[in-house]
């Protein structure tokens, strides 16, 4: 249906207006606010473990790397910083929409998909229950504001990962990477980090939502829209990333 | 209120979901009367779901005009329509049960939702109530996975009066059952509507049980409707699809 650059503005079009409309729902009565509590109860606290599990891994890889380069031209104590920087502007914010894309998206997809094949999403707007309304708005809301959170867990496990890996493997001083680690980061790069996993959350949630809300074809449609909301919210991120890297000034980070 | 007006009326409704097929409704004029239980039958593939859901406003036809107690859908926006729709209770072919909630739940949901002035105990005594009506009262802490086809569509009749709605809709409600259940499924929908003097619109493949329980049968083919009688009315058309219709199921 949609072919060529003008069907990617068109498909863009149609999510901007799919989650317009979502949001718009927001602010009429009922309000949601026991759905929207579960979702974030699903979106955030159920992915902790695994948020927790790839930042401290990723920190580690992310030190270790650095170490080789840094050690290489003898300045291994900008390891901490360098860790640090990379987890706070771009991994974190990265990484964590990618695990929330894989685990909670897939997720989002496949339970809206089976409602809309199984006639469930009919049956609430015949009860005059907007599914917008009762299933879309929280989820995305949820995900606009659980993926900061993730993100900034993932980037605080991850330094630990670092400091562990840079410290106790490649024996770098834990004075000095601590010290250049304070001197050298500052909070725009941690806001810069934050304000782009806000995005994310809230992009990768409409995509999810959306490809479940427009599944056709039963079980196999099902399985087929997860998978594209699974590509399509990672290339988003990866896409997205490099042009909210440009657009957030990195000049504040000097302020 | 006219007891003859109707509840539902469909004049020249044209729907085509593609330029290379035929189209699904041609022209389709029918009027569900108040008070009336009208049952649509048809071949397989003939346009009957697709009748319902522009009753129901979830598509709009592509011309034509579908109201609802004189209020043309097309018309409404999100807000009417959903007012519109609280006159309406449905039983879907699938069912449409919430399969994360239970029995009790599922029928809870609506009267949750639009009730609020209900209190938690006025809701569980008018979910047993309905339970009740439809002989499922054990059943009420059970998950949607344990119960069988017409077990489901019992549940989902439940649902479907839980706000007392003035159309009762039914998108093959005895698709898939065996005989007997069947008739205790059309016998409920008849008992239900008549109760609360609602509006019965059904659509189905079972000329015996639209003759059962029916006060007018229409039949569409190929997005028209050929008939509209009383259910003898009907069994006496000459009409040759009719005719094939009523000697495939035995009836004549």
């Amino acid at each position: 249906m949609f072919t060529g650059f003008v069907g990617y503005i068109r498909y863009l079009g149609t999510l901007t207006l799919f989650a317009t409309q979502s949001i718009a729902w927001l602010f009429v009565r009922p309000y949601r606010f026991p759905q929207f509590i579960d979702e974030m109860e699903f979106i955030g606290n159920q992915s902790l473990s695994i948020i927790s599990l790839t930042g401290l891994f990723t920190g580690a890889v992310l030190a270790y790397q650095s170490w080789i380069a840094f050690d290489i031209v003898g300045t291994d104590s900008l390891v901490g910083v360098s860790t640090s920087l990379a987890l706070a502007r771009e991994l974190g914010p990265v990484m964590t929409a990618i695990v929330v894309t894989g685990r909670a998206g897939a997720a989002m997809t496949a339970k809206i998909g089976l409602m809309r094949v199984s006639e469930q999403i009919d049956a609430l707007e015949v009860m005059a229950i907007s599914p917008k309304q009762y299933l879309i708005a929280p989820k995305i809301v949820a995900a606009a504001i659980a993926t900061p959170f993730l993100a900034g867990i993932f980037t605080l496990v991850g330094n630990v990962g670092g400091y562990l890996v840079g410290v106790f493997l490649c024996g770098v001083d834990p004075g000095v990477y601590i010290h250049n680690l304070k001197s050298f980061l500052a909070p725009w790069d941690i806001y810069h980090g934050l304000i782009k996993s806000i995005i994310f959350g809230f992009v990768i949630a409409t995509i999810c939502c959306y490809k479940g809300y427009t599944t056709k074809n039963g079980a196999e449609g099902v399985g087929k829209s997860t998978n594209e909301s699974v590509v399509l919210g990672i290339v988003f991120t990866l896409v997205m990333d490099y042009f909210l890297s440009v657009i957030i000034p990195t000049g504040m980070r000097s302020q | 209120m006219n007891s003859s007006a109707a509840a539902i009326s469909f004049r020249g409704v044209h729907k085509q979901f593609s330029l290379d097929q035929a189209p699904v409704l041609a022209g389709l004029d029918l009027d569900i009367k108040q008070g009336e239980i009208h049952v649509l039958i048809g071949f397989s593939g003939t346009g009957k779901s697709v009748t319902i859901k522009h009753a129901l406003g979830l598509m709009k036809p592509d011309s034509g005009q579908v109201s609802v107690f004189g209020s043309e859908i097309a018309e409404l926006n999100d807000y009417q329509l959903r007012e519109m729709r609280m006159n309406f209770g449905m039983l879907f072919q699938g069912v449409a049960l919430f399969d994360s909630l239970s029995v009790y739940e599922n029928i809870a949901f609506p009267l949750r939702e639009h009730r609020k002035e209900m209190s938690e105990q006025e809701i569980r005594h008018r979910v047993e109530e309905l339970l009740l009506k439809v002989e499922l009262e054990k059943a009420i802490q059970k998950m949607p996975e344990e119960l069988s086809g017409g077990m489901k569509k019992r549940v989902g009749l439940a649902r479907a009066m839980a706000l007392k709605p003035k159309i009762l809709i039914c998108d093959e409600p005895t698709t898939g059952l065996d005989p007997v259940t069947a008739q205790v499924i059309d016998t409920l929908i008849e008992k239900s509507t008549r109760e609360v003097n609602a509006s019965a619109f059904l659509v189905s493949h079972d000329i015996h049980a639209a003759i059962r329980i029916a006060d007018r049968i229409s039949m569409i083919l190929e997005g028209k409707i050929i008939i509209t009688e009383s259910p003898e009315g009907f069994k006496r058309s000459q009409h040759p699809v009719v005719l094939q219709f009523l000697e495939s199921a035995g009836v004549v």
